[in-house]
């Protein structure tokens, strides 16, 4: 990548000012809708950031019912999340109603965890529902 | 020293080496330098190239030496900002999602590994600022960051174009959520 600058004898035909080949019109209208795509994208993916941020903060001071709220309002931008799901999940265990147990198993449905999210994970939840995962093979 | 071929990096990364040159190209064009030969992309080395007139004031220089490292770290940014959330903060598992934010993370990294201006953009300027015959502050912020970025050229052995890339792609995320995105683990 370079930019060099000419000097010589002869001096070379300048190519017109503006004058662009037309993939490269394609090519810099490929940023700028992508630019655009990801602007579109950034406030609900922000949003839903800070409510897990939020909400984080909330559960390691133990207002466990607070950011559940605030996982919900997450997990409705970003259903995927499987930050927001293991959040939601935790707090839901660390209720002591049975009903919140069960959405909590609700929420890690199809979710793998590496070792680590599982031994937080099984730090809150009932045993009973912890026969109910099975290893994966990596 | 891991080594690749630089071709293959360029080729890996060749959306940022083609903004550069449309930016080297842009700027030229605005600053009313004669532009006589454009290369936006080939697997060679250099990558890309524009061949250009001389510029004829330290101004125009800068904009046309500077011009492709604030274009490529603003794009960097801010579709990298966009990138970071779902796959490090959100850790969103859906495929379609993922796909898009990881697509949107590449093109961000390869815009970043191709900001910095490259060391025959720097004798460019070098040159420029030697001739310009004043010593005022124009010519001072020219020469440091000339040497700045000899440093930048000298680093890219050990992979400095990657790391402002990463570094840039953590930057907004980083001011905004703190260590967060980069190490889950201590703030849980």
């Amino acid at each position: 990548m370079d930019d060099v600058e000419q000097s010589g004898a002869e001096t070379p035909v300048a190519l017109t000012p503006h004058r662009y080949p037309a993939w490269i019109w394609l090519i810099g209208l490929g940023i700028v809708v992508m630019l655009a795509v990801a602007l579109n994208k950034l406030p609900p993916y922000y949003r839903a950031a800070t409510l897990v941020q939020s909400a984080e903060t909330l559960a390691e001071d133990g207002h466990d019912n607070s950011a559940v709220e605030f996982y919900m309002k997450a997990l409705e931008i970003t259903p995927s999340s499987k930050r927001v799901r293991l959040g939601l999940a935790i707090s839901y265990f660390r209720s002591p109603d049975e009903e919140d147990h069960k959405k909590g198993l609700g929420v890690l449905q199809g979710l793998t965890l590496d070792k680590d999210e599982w031994q937080k994970l099984t730090a809150v939840m009932p045993a009973a529902y912890q026969r109910l995962f099975t290893d994966v093979k990596q | 020293m891991f080594l690749v071929p630089g071709w293959l990096i360029a080729l890996l990364t060749f959306p940022g080496v083609i903004c550069h040159e449309m930016a080297h190209r842009f700027f030229c064009d605005i600053a009313g330098v004669p532009v006589y030969s454009v290369s936006y992309f080939r697997v060679g080395n250099p990558a890309g190239y524009v061949i250009h007139g001389p510029a004829t004031k330290l101004k125009s220089a800068f904009l046309i030496s500077i011009g492709p490292l604030i274009v490529n770290t603003v794009l960097c940014s801010l579709l990298s900002f966009t990138a970071v959330i779902p796959i490090f903060i959100l850790e969103v598992t859906e495929r379609r999602h993922l796909a898009s934010a990881l697509l949107l993370w590449w093109v961000a990294i390869s815009m970043g590994m191709h900001a910095f201006p490259s060391s025959a953009d720097m004798a460019n300027f070098n040159a420029l600022v030697q001739n310009a015959g004043t010593r005022g502050l124009p010519y001072f912020v020219g020469k440091f960051f000339s040497g700045l970025f000899a440093i930048a050229n000298v680093l890219k052995f050990f992979w400095f174009d990657a790391v402002y890339a990463l570094m840039v792609t953590f930057l907004l995320p980083w001011l905004l959520f703190g260590l967060w995105p980069l190490w889950p683990s201590l703030s849980r």
